[in-house]
Formats: C-alpha cells, structure tokens, sequence
C-alpha cells in the first residue's frame, strides 16, 4: 500500500514530463516548418539575412534548419549559409562555447561547427583535438573533416598514433578532407608508427588514386601482417598494374590473412595470371585463404573451377565455389 | 506537384525530407514542375502516373533502392527517361555501378543546387 502511494506521484512526474517534452517537440517542428522557405530562400540568395529581426526562438529554428541545411549543400549555397551564421554573430557564440568549461557545450559547439561550415573554426577545432573528453575530440575530428580543412592533417594523424582518438573516427574525419589528405599522409607513412601507416592504406582503399600506388607498394612489404593484408584489398582499387603485379606475389606471404586478402583483390581485379597459384591455395592452404582464392578464382576463371572440383584431393572450397557457380550466386 | 505552364516535369526522389525541398525548390526556380517520392515503391508507382521528363533518384532508400527504381524505369516502354542519381557514398564502385545500370548523371552529396540545375538542364535539352 505505501509503496503504492509512493510510485504515484513518480509515475505523474513521467507522464508530466513526457507532456511537456512532446508539447516542446510540437512546438519545435511547427516553428522549424515556418522558418524553412525562409532557409530555402537564403540558400538560394534571394534573401540578405543579415538585418532579420526575429524573435529568439524563431531564429533558433532558421539557424536548425539551415544547419541541417549546410550539412547537405557545397557551393555557393553552403557559402550563404556559411555567411548566414558568421555575420549573426553564431559562429563567434558556438567558439566561445568551445572554451566552455561545461564537456557537454564544448561537444556540442564542435558538433555544430562542422555544420555551419565555417573556416574560421578550424584553427580552435584542432586545438579542441587535444581536449580533455573524448567526445569533445571526436566532434572536433567529424568537424575538421566537414569543413575538407586540410590543415588538420598532421594533428588528426597525431591523434589517431597517440590513441586520442579511435582509428575509425580519425580516418572518418580524413576522408572527408579528401584525397589531398592521403598525399600528406603519404609523406609520413614512412617514418611513422603502425597505426598511421594503417590510417595510410585505408585511405588508400577509400580515395586513392593512382598517384599513390607507391605508397601500397611501399605497404605491401610492410613487417606487419594487417598493414599488408590492407595493403592487398587497396590494390584492386587503385588499377595500377605494378601494384597487382606484387600482390600475386603475395599469394605467397607468411600470414594466412595477408593471402587471403591478395586472393581477395586478385579476384576483384580478375587477373587471369593468378589462375595457377589461387588454384593451389584454394586445394592445400588453410580454411580461410584457401576459401579466398576458391572465390577469386571463380571470378577470374569460373570455368577451372567447375573442371578441377571433380579431380581428386579438390578440397571442399573448390567444391563449394563450384556448387557456388552452378547456382548463380556471385 | 507544383503547376507551372512551362518548363518539364521533374520525378524526384529521396527519404529524406531535406533534400527534396532543396532540390524542389531549386527546379521550381528554375521554371520546372517537381513531383516528389519518399521511397523506391513511390517512385516507380508515380513514374508510371507521370510519365515525367527527368527523375533525380536517390541511391539508398526504403522498399526500393535508386538502383531498383532505376532497372524499372529502363525496363518499361515508351520514351526513355534521362536519370540523375544522387549518392552519399565516396565510392567509386557505386558510380560505375549507376552508369552501369543506365544513369545519364551522377552527383554526390553534399552537391550544389545549381549545378544539378545545369546538369538537369543539359539531359533536357539533349532529350
């Protein structure tokens, strides 16, 4: 009975909350609803924002769209949002937030910084890369790569090697600055630690070009098994002919991952010179590079496949990609 | 739909809700009819009412794919139907992939409203 009596008023409590909240969400929608052919109407430059006189929640609703707006627009579109904000005084706001000593403003200041666009931001976003809290770090990597700033190569590199920040939002972050970030990671790959010679590769994979096909070859004679096995599913991609060359070679590599990975991008290429050597993996090697070359070869020479699974000591990949290529599955 | 005497009629398709009042408006301003699909199944079924001009796709959607919708557009009779995909993705295989399956343009995002413009002008016109 009195637990009861005491659960009533927390469950009005709830549902007074969830009142207030969905009111607030209500509210929210209705007000960004209004301000959107305002929004559309500065990205198309057909409105000067900068003498608005609206009211603050008004103009907090223009400043949320055309946020959501910026994250999707390049060109001069971006730039009249971009200048929306900066002469609004909010970019100046969402800086002053980054210095915040409250963790949740500072993340969110360089959240939003990424979406307003501004290149002003960038020198204290990659100051922000050596904060305190992680979250603040990872928002200010998303942010940099937004805005393609260039300059926050070396420092997201230097975060990424000094575990400040996790490999994948580093190399998020890398992205999107864009193929000119590989050209100066290309340059430290060399001289630095596994982890930036992994970010190296992947980047590679993502948005190489072949420009940086001696960067893979450089990888593929990497001491360590991942940064060649990397190295091998970034070959296919690149097309240079000198890089897959080398990587049939690595049909013969040490570690069952990295031949698995060449099988992999042998296939992808459909490099018939691989034929002899996938077939050998593909009858004697361990379970998993053994399966990779049974596949690669299905998309180099299908019809190997079918001839050599009926001999004996086939093996059970050569059989299965043979099983594999009659059913049509690719 | 938007009524305008001149100008073509523009299918465009995407879930998200951002993107189709940007590129609307854009096409609007730029004098054509816009009518609007927020999934692949929309699309196709809204492609057969219209018979429309041009169709901006999306590449990831719900129910259909921009890939799928594209395959249905190519497959029915009648006049053919010049195609823009847009696409988040950075990778190169997705475009291929659009040219492959019969897309006249390609534009990724985050992508400038007036280029896509030109670019719908320009299939209009060779149309």
């Amino acid at each position: 009975m009195a637990l009861g009596l005491l659960t009533v008023p927390y469950v009005l409590l709830l549902v007074g909350r969830r009142l207030v909240l969905a009111h607030r969400e209500t509210r929210l929608e209705k007000l960004e609803k209004r301000a959107t052919p305002r929004a559309l109407a500065i990205v198309e430059g057909s409105e000067d924002p900068s003498d608005l006189q609206l009211p603050r929640p008004e103009l907090e609703a223009l400043a949320t769209v055309l946020g959501r707006y910026s994250r999707l627009l390049d060109g001069d579109s971006k730039d009249a949002i971009v200048s929306f904000f900066e002469r609004r005084g909010l970019v100046d706001r969402q800086l002053r937030d980054l210095r915040s000593r409250r963790v949740w403003r500072r993340a969110r200041a360089a959240f939003l910084l990424g979406d307003i666009g501004s290149l002003a931001a960038v020198p204290d976003l990659i100051a922000a890369l050596e904060d305190e809290d992680g979250e603040v770090r990872a928002a200010a990597a998303r942010s940099l790569g937004r805005l393609h700033a260039q300059s926050a190569v070396g420092p997201l590199v230097d975060s990424v090697a000094s575990g400040r920040l996790p490999s994948s939002i580093g190399g998020a972050a890398l992205l999107g600055v864009g193929s000119r970030a590989v050209d100066e990671i290309a340059a430290m790959a060399r001289t630095r630690d596994v982890a930036v010679r992994r970010l190296a590769v992947e980047l590679v994979a993502q948005i190489g070009e072949p420009r940086h096909a001696p960067l893979l070859l450089h990888a593929l004679a990497d001491p360590v098994p991942d940064v060649r096995a990397k190295a091998c599913r970034a070959a296919g991609r690149i097309g240079s002919s000198t890089v897959i060359d080398r990587v049939v070679g690595m049909l013969e590599d040490s570690s069952g991952s990295v031949r698995a990975a060449a099988a992999a991008a042998l296939g992808a290429a459909g490099d018939k010179r691989a034929g002899e050597p996938l077939l050998y993996l593909a009858r004697w090697d361990e379970f998993s590079p053994a399966r990779a070359a049974a596949r690669a070869l299905g998309q180099v020479d299908p019809q190997v496949v079918i001839d050599n699974a009926t001999e004996p000591g086939a093996g059970p990949h050569l059989i299965e990609e043979s099983d594999r290529i009659a059913a049509g599955v690719f | 739909m938007t009524e305008n005497s001149d100008g073509a009629t523009i299918l465009v398709a995407d879930d998200d809700a951002d993107i189709l009042e940007l590129v609307c408006f854009r096409l609007e301003q730029a004098g054509h009819r816009t009518e609007r699909a927020r999934d692949g199944e929309q699309a196709v079924a809204k492609v057969d009412e219209l018979d429309p001009d041009l169709c901006v796709l999306d590449v990831m959607m719900p129910k259909l794919s921009g890939f799928e919708v594209l395959k249905a557009i190519r497959e029915r009779e009648g006049k053919r139907i010049p195609v823009i995909m847009l696409t988040a993705s950075v990778q190169e295989s997705d475009v291929a992939r659009g040219f492959d399956s019969g897309a006249d343009d390609y534009m990724r995002k985050p992508f400038n409203p007036r280029e896509l413009q030109s670019r719908v002008d320009v299939l209009l016109r060779r149309g």
